[in-house]
């Protein structure tokens, strides 16, 4: 069994040889784990590890003119990510950055918003005539179709949309302003939310024409305490805009991956009906994930890992052997489950943790799932 | 005509559109600007009540406070003669070195401003000794500190030996705000006075700790 029929095997709700596993590690981690495994590259860190997703992205990339400025190339190795994602997701649509402060103990910088460019905008009609970026710029998809070709037949294709409805909208108009829009002024909110909505559903359309075998989501709809917003204004003014989305990947047989970070339970049921098939972290600090599995473990996967925020970071092994074994046994059983790390393991985590993690998981997540009793 | 329980409501209710002439409409038919201001006080309380309780959520609290402050507008040219229509106390705030969150800051900031207090927000990526500097600065009763990642929370550590440094340890009450704070943990290894990850609770400690001030002065 190859990663993708894993993959599969799971997302079916049936249990495949074992768990599959993914990590989202930090730079300065994935240097630290390197060290002490006495390896030179992530993929044979990840073979070290067990990880091994059986899943590829595939996205819109800068057309064939573009070259990055020099201060983008110093802004993205500052801050650990890649020029044309970044680029398209940020640049190209006129939203500015600045990077953060260099912390002792991390290669890597953070960066904030400086400059919201729809934040200006007093009229909808300003929504609706600004230019976005264009579709249709030679060279778009040229990397996607590369990576098709290239992993098809061992991965899970996934068209990644990530930011497209809430944290577009933010990032484009201000926080602070599109939640006023929201409660005060709902046809501009409407009018931002249907302009990102049309762009989207085009772009998941080539995606999937390309050979993305579903499409991935990442919006970030709740703090630790609750959601952003209220569950009933979510489920009136995003909810029918996402299943407009959704609908793109579902009509063609395709999977529904959405993440979110934060608490958000009160919407998974809404996430379950309109057709997300994998919901990303459920986030274990939060969450009440052995609920979710009950009420919704035969319709969705759940995708999600140790949490980042406490065990990972300042656990002992113990406890991260313990969370690892108690998801094991309770989210394992009858598939539909990943696992891995919640979120991205910083620098501040200890090597024996993550090491400790991958350990448990790879003798423990085999199926049938049989835990130690003590 | 508004009444106080329309002034109450109108925040609880979160009429951001509407307050303004509702705390006009309350000024003429006789309320003094300080009873408008309580009232305004007690649907903010309230709208925190809600939140604490999950009923409210993030974006209800900042529509609250915003509301809060437009009303604020109206009637704090007209409070500044009146007794009890004083500061609650400076606060200066800031997210930690390293940490470049702002919308958790920026919503307590809201919140603490509408329950009157003077609000220094001293922005994001803060080194240190700066919580300090301004503190002293703008004469501070309270520093209050914003860190969301587990990386950037023992920072806090380093404003504690800030003031001590400086021989300021008691003269200001710190708290520290984030997402993944551990309270009892933060409190222990950092040496804040208090640490949370709910706004409103931060804002309940923040007043409690003037009150005892104020009642010890």
């Amino acid at each position: 069994m190859n990663a993708k029929e894993r993959l599969l095997t799971t997302l079916d709700h049936r249990e495949p040889d074992r768990v599959p596993l993914t990590a989202n590690l930090s730079r300065d981690t994935q240097m630290k784990l390197r060290d002490h495994y006495g390896v030179k590259t992530s993929e044979d860190l990840y073979e070290k590890l067990g990880v091994e997703s059986g899943r590829a992205g595939i996205g819109i990339g800068p057309p064939t003119d573009w070259k990055p400025t020099t201060e983008l190339l110093e802004f993205c190795r500052e801050t650990g990510y890649d020029a044309p994602g970044q680029h398209t997701t940020y640049e190209e649509w006129g939203i500015k950055r600045k990077l953060g402060s260099r912390m002792p103990g991390t290669t890597l910088r953070q960066f904030f918003f400086t400059n919201h460019p729809w934040g200006r905008f007093t009229e909808v009609s300003q929504v609706e005539e600004v230019e976005l970026p264009d579709l249709d710029a030679p060279g778009r998809f040229d990397q996607a179709i590369r990576a098709v070709k290239d992993y098809k037949d061992t991965h899970l294709i996934f068209g990644g949309l990530g930011h497209c409805q809430w944290t577009k909208a933010w990032e484009l108009r201000g926080m602070m302003t599109f939640m006023k829009d929201l409660h005060t002024n709902v046809r501009m909110a409407a009018a931002i939310l249907d302009r990102l909505n049309d762009y989207y559903v085009d772009l998941a359309d080539r995606l999937l024409d390309i050979g993305a075998e579903g499409l991935s989501f990442g919006e970030d709809w709740g703090t630790n305490k609750s959601m952003f917003i209220p569950p009933k204004m979510w489920s009136e003014i995003f909810k029918p805009r996402y299943k407009r989305l959704f609908e793109r990947a579902k009509r063609r047989g395709g999977f529904v991956h959405f993440h979110s970070d934060g608490n958000i339970t009160p919407i998974v049921g809404d996430l379950v009906e309109i057709g997300v098939h994998i919901l990303n972290p459920v986030q274990p600090e939060c969450m009440d994930q052995l609920e979710v599995k009950k009420n919704y473990g035969d319709e969705i996967t759940i995708d999600t890992g140790i949490s980042v925020q406490k065990t990972l970071p300042y656990g002992m092994v113990d406890d991260v052997k313990k969370e690892a074994l108690h998801a094991m046994k309770n989210l394992a059983p009858g598939g539909g489950f990943i696992y891995g790390t919640s979120h991205m393991a910083l620098y501040d985590v200890p090597v024996e943790n993550v090491v400790a993690l991958y350990d448990t998981c790879r003798k423990y997540g085999k199926y049938p799932i049989s835990i130690p009793s003590n | 005509m508004s009444t106080k329980h329309d002034l109450k409501q109108a925040i609880v209710e979160m009429k951001y559109d509407e307050v303004a002439s509702l705390v006009q409409d309350a000024l003429k038919t006789g309320l003094t600007p300080l009873g408008i201001l309580e009232n305004l006080r007690d649907g903010l309380e309230i709208v925190g009540d809600k939140y604490h309780n999950g009923e409210y959520f993030l974006s209800e609290l900042f529509m609250a406070a915003e509301t809060m402050k437009s009303a604020l507008q109206v009637i704090e040219p007209l409070l500044s003669n009146e007794k009890g229509g004083e500061s609650g106390g400076t606060i200066v705030i800031g997210s930690i070195q390293g940490d470049i969150h702002d919308f958790g800051k920026t919503i307590v900031s809201s919140l603490l401003t509408a329950a009157g207090f003077n609000v220094v927000d001293i922005g994001i990526d803060v080194p240190p000794p700066r919580f300090v500097d301004e503190a002293e600065r703008v004469s501070a009763d309270i520093i209050g500190i914003s860190a969301l990642l587990s990386t950037t929370q023992p920072s806090s550590k380093k404003v504690i030996e800030e003031l001590k440094s400086r021989g300021l340890r008691s003269k200001y009450k710190v708290i520290l705000g984030g997402t993944g704070a551990d309270p009892k943990k933060a409190v222990e290894e950092f040496g804040v006075d208090a640490a949370v990850f709910d706004g409103s609770e931060g804002v309940r400690i923040i007043k409690s700790w003037m009150e005892e001030k104020k009642g010890s002065a």
